[in-house]
């Protein structure tokens, strides 16, 4: 148990599958001013990249690696996502069909849950990590630009300065790597 | 020279490149090279899908061959600097599969493939000079070195010999700290743009 939520905190915090890997970025902040993106899009990529996750494994356990084909994981993950949400989108009869940006999303999770898993069990975990980053840091961003709408003389409905969300992520940033000094007395290094 | 909104858009959409791609400069320079690789035959190919008749499969296939082209360079890069191989590794794929490779390769355009290939080389051009400049900066303030690939891993530059730099600027929420000073400066600066 304890091992699980040291791997939850690592890529929920310490190693952000958002703001370490850059996993989702672009939308997050894009996206910051409303929770439309998550509404529209969290089941679906969510269903997609857990579906996908394992596949993907069982498909390099079972033949990748055996065959010695390990370095096509990636095209392996390219193909299986978008066969699964292809299939999703079939099932549930949705018109609308995914961005090539939410795509990329799940494609990365789905990347980085296979790339550092060593079992079925953290290969979930990572996968149900990386995207609860990204919307926890939504919720954060979202918060946060609301905040700085109130701050402004006259309320209006347009983004905030994009220099103040930024500096608000390094700020973010900063306190997540709190435990991480090595930047403050750099002759440790050596 | 591109708008202020534009060049935010650009920042935003080239993120995951410049934060998480490790702060050195040979690291950098692998990384422009990969993304200009990727903006040309990504291009060309989903073009060469359109006039096909495959429309409606452009998108994956032209993903699955962008992750081709990425696995090659990986095993390019293995042969010719293993070390900036290993270091990068994860990155290279974020490269890949970043908002800037796909918003440019699968732009929404009437333009004809001339036109297409033009902006994209205008972009990728401001954006690969941007982010080396970028990789430069962090690279000399966080280390005091310049960096370039070599076969036994990095060979560095002292520009500076007293001076070995301040590890913050070569971490991730270094970078951050940089891309602010960076929206600073456009923010100020008077450029003349576009139609100007």
């Amino acid at each position: 148990m304890t091992n699980f939520l040291w791997f939850f905190l690592y890529y929920a915090t310490f190693s952000s599958a958002v703001l370490v890997y850059g996993i989702g970025l672009k939308h997050m902040v894009i996206n910051s001013m409303s929770f439309s993106f998550v509404k529209s899009h969290l089941l679906k990529n969510f269903v997609v990249t857990m579906a996908a996750a394992p596949l993907c494994r069982f498909l390099l356990v079972w033949i990748f690696i055996p065959q010695g084909l390990v370095e096509l994981l990636p095209i392996m993950v390219v193909a299986s996502v978008w066969v699964i949400s292809f299939a999703f989108e079939q099932a549930l009869r949705k018109e609308k069909h995914g961005t090539t940006g939410e795509m990329l999303i799940t494609m990365l999770c789905v990347l980085l849950a296979v790339n550092e898993s060593l079992s079925f069990a953290q290969l979930f975990f990572i996968a149900f990590t990386g995207w609860f980053s990204v919307f926890a840091l939504l919720a954060v961003l979202y918060a946060l630009t609301v905040r700085l709408q109130y701050g402004r003389p006259v309320v209006s409905a347009s983004a905030p300065d994009p220099v103040l969300v930024f500096l608000t992520l390094a700020f973010i940033l900063i306190a997540l790597f709190g435990w991480n000094f090595s930047w403050l007395n750099a002759e440790v290094l050596i | 020279m591109i708008s202020k909104n534009a060049f935010f858009l650009l920042i935003a959409a080239s993120l995951s490149i410049l934060v998480a791609i490790p702060g050195r400069f040979a690291c950098g320079l692998i990384a422009v090279v990969l993304l200009q690789l990727l903006l040309l035959v990504g291009l060309l190919i989903r073009e060469g899908l359109n006039r096909l008749g495959y429309r409606g499969l452009s998108q994956p296939l032209v993903l699955v061959v962008l992750a081709g082209i990425t696995i090659f360079y990986k095993h390019l890069l293995y042969l010719l600097s293993p070390v900036t191989a290993v270091t990068m590794s994860f990155s290279l794929y974020i490269v890949c599969f970043s908002s800037f490779v796909a918003g440019s390769v699968f732009a929404d355009t009437d333009k004809v493939l001339a036109g297409q290939l033009r902006d994209n080389f205008k972009s990728g051009a401001f954006f690969s000079l941007f982010a080396l400049l970028f990789f430069l900066l962090r690279d000399f303030l966080g280390f005091g070195t310049i960096t370039l690939p070599s076969r036994t891993g990095f060979y560095e530059i002292h520009p500076i010999h007293s001076f070995s730099g301040a590890f913050f600027w070569g971490t991730v929420p270094g970078a951050f700290v940089l891309l602010v000073v960076a929206l600073i400066v456009r923010k100020y600066v008077k450029i003349p743009e576009d139609g100007e």
